[in-house]
């Protein structure tokens, strides 16, 4: 009887052969261990709690809204984020309330609180999105798609929005930029403890894409406090005033009344004596998100009368 | 024998003297500085916006400061020589946290304007006239106050108050939040003129009430027992004392939030000079403490120029450190 050459029982063979499955294996298993985790792609989260305005109208841009399952306190847009579970302020978000809503996503704005940690001991995975100037913008949207497991979303959702930014750019470039104050901050009812936007804040990037110039651009101060003084002697010769913004649709026309009548007596304000002061109370102003292009729009028309579609 | 009641008559006339000096030249000089360079020939000839800059803008934040900084730290020295409490300020008696109160509920309540007046400063004096009404009901007792009892009834509802501003800004919305966190910053900022000689008229009369009483002041920061042996109406003098610090601190704060630090600092450096005379250290307090506040605003507007940091935090980083020297100074060693 002659043996087949495929049945081996010889014991040095089956030796050899376990030997090489189980290197075999270590390495594969060597092999997954070692992987870089950011090359993993997480799994599409399924429900999503925002803590910030700005990653509620990014998931909603990405067409994540329907998994959104909690939201702060401040979100307003879109419409129905109204209805959603509130989480607390972008500032303080409360812990507690978000795992009650069994999240398996939360996202949670940079800043001075503990949520984070809070969330990672609770088990629940956190993502902390920081967001100030334009480029963070754009970071942000990315750093949202991939961690809900879409980033391909994020760069379309990217690339979008800087084709819309591209297209104001070129529609003024070629008109002189006009020097600009963007207000977001003041004493209610007063002109006075004005905050204004500094040069590293996005609403400074968005200004000088719709043809304007930051006034203040060369203080070291992301939200300066400024006097009337100031003021006059910087010139503006368009002011966006968002310092006082309402909180339902009668109330915000009422404080943009308000606002335009105070500043009519400031006639030392060249703004003032062009007519060029924006009450504005669209919250699209100070929400750093995908609507940023909404805001870029308004101030070309503003600045230089131009329409961008 | 007669060598110390003159010693005394020359101390008053030489500090007070000196100090409202130093008051009124701050008023002349230092709405002369600012975060703009000025066209010198330009202010001559009464021309814009240089002639407006200093005459309105700068001269009323100018005021403001000295007359604010002046009743902080009148109210200041008042309390603590009322309450006998060295650590006492303006805002120990709960009035100033109600005036806060008041005007976070108008920020977060969306009130604008109210009367002609922005209403957070309408908001600020109902709130630290509700606040003062409470102080006294809980304080007195068969038509009398005892210090002990308005200190315990002030602290406990400061604290109230302080635990209500929590509650408002964390409920109110997003905008209104910062308008809050911005307000109880504090700052000096230029006002309108009919709102400052308002501001003035009250600061006033709430100094004379406590001035015309420094005698007294003298006698009660003793001892309540010691003083009323030597003829003062101890129960009434703490209610007129504490409705008009009360009055000097609300209506302050109500214009330029909570501002800290001069009403502490200012009479703790005059007293470790004047060794506890209340008839030369309260006007000098009201004096110094609005040079002080005023020098500091010009300071925060000129540092950091278009940018501006808030007066109150320039008089800690100034006067904290001071203090520290003084006591150092003064210690034992």
């Amino acid at each position: 009887m002659h043996e087949g050459p495929g049945v081996v029982h010889h014991p040095c063979v089956r030796r050899v052969g376990r030997a090489c499955c189980t290197v075999i294996a270590l390495v594969a298993l060597v092999f997954c261990v070692a992987l870089p985790v950011g090359s993993q792609t997480p799994a599409v989260a399924a429900r999503i709690v925002s803590t910030s305005p700005s990653i509620t109208e990014t998931l909603f841009a990405l067409g994540l809204g329907g998994r959104v399952v909690g939201v702060s306190t401040f979100c307003r847009f879109p419409p129905e984020v109204v209805r959603l579970p509130k989480v607390g302020t972008f500032l303080k978000p409360d812990a507690e309330t978000i795992a009650s809503l069994k999240p398996d996503l939360v996202f949670v704005s940079a800043g001075p609180n503990a949520v984070a940690a809070q969330l990672g001991v609770l088990g629940l995975r956190a993502s902390v999105v920081d967001v100030s100037s334009l480029p963070t913008v754009f970071s942000a949207i990315r750093r949202i798609a991939t961690e809900s497991g879409i980033p391909r979303r994020g760069d379309e959702l990217v690339a979008s929005i800087r084709v819309d930014l591209d297209r104001i750019e070129r529609a003024v470039a070629r008109r002189p930029p006009r020097k600009v104050l963007i207000i977001v901050g003041r004493r209610t009812g007063t002109l006075t403890d004005i905050v204004a936007v500094g040069p590293t804040s996005y609403l400074s990037d968005i200004a000088t894409i719709a043809g304007g110039t930051n006034v203040l651009s060369t203080v070291a101060v992301e939200y300066p406090r400024v006097s009337m003084e100031s003021i006059i002697a910087l010139a503006p010769d368009v002011i966006v005033d968002v310092g006082e913004m309402g909180e339902s649709p009668a109330d915000s026309a009422r404080r943009q009344q308000t606002t335009e009548r105070l500043w009519k007596a400031q006639t030392l304000v060249k703004a003032v004596r062009e007519n060029a002061v924006h009450a504005i109370n669209d919250d699209a102003f100070v929400v750093p998100g995908p609507r940023i292009v909404d805001v870029a729009r308004t101030m070309a028309a503003w600045f230089h009368g131009v329409t961008v579609r | 024998m007669t060598r110390e009641p003159v010693d005394g008559a020359r101390r008053l006339l030489v500090w007070c003297g000196g100090s409202c000096l130093l008051f009124v030249l701050a008023a002349v000089v230092l709405p002369l500085v600012g975060p703009t360079t000025l066209d010198w020939a330009r202010l001559w000839h009464h021309q814009e916006p240089e002639w407006s800059i200093v005459t309105h803008l700068r001269f009323s934040r100018t005021v403001l400061g000295l007359f604010a900084g002046g009743a902080l730290a009148l109210a200041g020295s008042l309390f603590q020589s009322m309450l006998r409490d060295r650590l006492a300020t303006p805002y120990t008696l709960g009035v100033s946290t109600g005036a806060s109160l008041g005007a976070v509920l108008a920020i977060a309540s969306n009130w604008s304007m109210a009367g002609g007046l922005a209403g957070v400063w309408t908001g600020a004096l109902i709130g630290a006239g509700v606040v003062l009404a409470i102080v006294m009901g809980a304080a007195s007792s068969d038509g009398l106050v005892w210090s002990s009892s308005l200190l315990l009834a002030g602290i406990a509802v400061n604290s109230v108050c302080a635990a209500l501003i929590l509650l408002v800004h964390g409920l109110s919305g997003m905008s209104q939040s910062f308008a809050i966190s911005r307000w109880l910053i504090g700052g000096l900022d230029a006002i309108d003129r009919t709102t400052l000689i308002m501001y003035i008229v009250v600061i006033l009369a709430g100094a004379y009430a406590v001035l015309r009483r420094a005698r007294q002041w003298n006698l009660l920061a003793v001892g309540e027992d010691w003083a009323a042996a030597r003829g003062v109406a101890v129960r009434r003098m703490l209610v007129e004392g504490y409705l008009a610090g009360s009055v000097l601190a609300a209506t302050t704060v109500a214009l330029t939030g909570p501002i800290g630090f001069v009403g502490l600092v200012v009479p703790h450096l005059l007293r470790s000079r004047l060794r506890g005379d209340d008839r030369v250290i309260m006007p000098c307090a009201f004096f110094l403490g609005g040079v002080l506040l005023a020098s500091c605003d010009v300071v925060g507007r000129v540092v950091m120029a278009p940018a501006e940091i808030p007066a109150g935090a320039i008089t800690a980083i100034v006067g904290g450190p001071h203090l520290i020297w003084m006591i150092r100074r003064r210690s034992p060693r």
